[in-house]
């Protein structure tokens, strides 16, 4: 068994997810992969299957950051010591793995983000989005001590230590936002970022991309407000206590 | 009943309370009774409807805190109470529902990782009962070449032996 495995939560992503585990074979083919089928009620699975992935199969529609947990239990079960998460939906580039990977495997960070910002994509994300991402990355920054640029980013790398920790119940079973980022920071995890090139996403129907628009910005405001600040009230067990082999 | 301040609370408002307090109590312990309901989650019913029966029942405790939390009528200060209970009632619940939801949640995606194991387990059974070609044979030339009816046929090259 590889010493690596990439997890690929999907949703809905029939059209998607075999391209996306063709690029993840070709940018690490000693890799394990393993697709999260959350609920799909098209062919994800069989799909995904076919392109020689491994399935876990939610019995129901459980939520992107339940998804990435099934992934992360899956991970810390079977022994694995490094872990890659990316998006099914064809947003994010496969080649750019082994760079998340390499902070990881000289062991200078437990968990590295595929950032958008930090290289000229194109993205331009839409109005309201921008501003939440500047109010919550600029008081992210400030609390966590480094340029946040892309808190939201599914793209990620993270080692053993930091997977054991998010397995906990603490982790979100919707989106990691600024919020979960702060609360890994406080338990004494090492978070990077690195550029990353992003896509428009190939499925245009796919439920996680579309996070944003089922919450009002007005919502969104509120619900991340109140996160930061209770995340900062909680006594957060550091990720000595919780893997304490580290 | 008059009270020092000269608000009546009237006999059918006191039997009102009274039989509805009854009422309560009884529903609630009939329905643990028939296990329609768990005792951990009827404590607070039950703490009701001893609330509402005492203060139907002792006028002077329901007087002195209608006096003490400033309300107008007796009737209002029950009124209040029941209020307060549903609201703690619902904080209860949702701290409830926050945790089985938690729970549902880990044995889903502990269900997802044994039903990944189990599927694992059944492909390498069915592969190693398939159709496996020996390329060696055994030491007289003889390979499994099909498998009929879960069994196999050894077949020989060498039609002699």
């Amino acid at each position: 068994m590889s010493e690596m495995v990439v997890i690929i939560p999907a949703y809905n992503e029939e059209r998607s997810v075999a391209q996306v585990i063709i690029g993840v074979q070709k940018a690490v083919p000693t890799a394990d992969i393993v697709v999260i089928n959350d609920g799909s009620q098209d062919r994800t699975a069989e799909e995904a299957s076919r392109a020689g992935a491994r399935i876990l199969d939610h019995p129901y529609n459980m939520g992107y950051g339940a998804a990435l947990q099934t992934g992360y239990k899956f991970a810390l079960e079977n022994g694995y010591r490094y872990l890659a998460q990316i998006d099914a939906d064809g947003q994010h580039d496969p080649e750019y793995i082994n760079e998340l990977l390499a902070p990881i495997l000289e062991g200078s960070a437990d968990i590295v983000i595929g950032s958008r910002f930090l290289m000229d994509n194109g993205y331009r994300a839409p109005f309201a989005k921008r501003v939440g991402m500047l109010v919550f990355g600029a008081l992210t920054s400030r609390i966590v001590g480094y340029h946040v640029t892309d808190p939201t980013s599914g793209f990620q790398a993270l080692n053993r230590r930091a997977f054991c920790y998010c397995a906990r119940d603490c982790y979100p079973t919707d989106f990691a936002d600024a919020d979960v980022l702060i609360m890994l920071h406080r338990a004494g995890l090492r978070i990077r970022e690195v550029a990353v090139r992003m896509y428009p996403s190939l499925n245009r129907k796919s439920r996680y991309l579309n996070m944003y628009s089922i919450f009002t910005p007005a919502y969104y405001l509120f619900k991340m407000c109140l996160l930061m600040f209770v995340t900062l009230l909680r006594r957060e067990q550091s990720v000595q206590e919780v893997v304490p082999e580290w | 009943m008059v009270t020092d301040q000269g608000i009546v609370m009237s006999p059918r408002q006191q039997a009102f309370a009274l039989v509805a307090s009854i009422t309560l109590l009884i529903l609630i312990i009939e329905l643990v009774r028939r296990r329609k309901l768990r005792e951990e989650y009827s404590w607070l019913w039950i703490l009701t409807g001893i609330v509402i029966l005492v203060l139907s029942v002792w006028y002077g405790a329901l007087l002195f805190i209608t006096r003490l939390i400033g309300a107008v009528t007796p009737v209002s200060t029950l009124f209040m109470f029941g209020i307060l209970f549903l609201v703690v009632t619902n904080i209860y619940y949702s701290i409830k529902i926050s945790t089985l939801t938690t729970q549902v949640k880990n044995l889903a995606q502990r269900l997802t990782i044994l039903d990944s194991y189990m599927r694992e387990i059944r492909k390498h059974q069915d592969t190693e009962s398939s159709p496996v070609e020996d390329p060696g044979g055994d030491e007289r030339g003889c390979r499994l070449v099909s498998s009929q009816d879960n069994g196999h046929t050894w077949k020989c090259e060498d039609q002699n032996l």
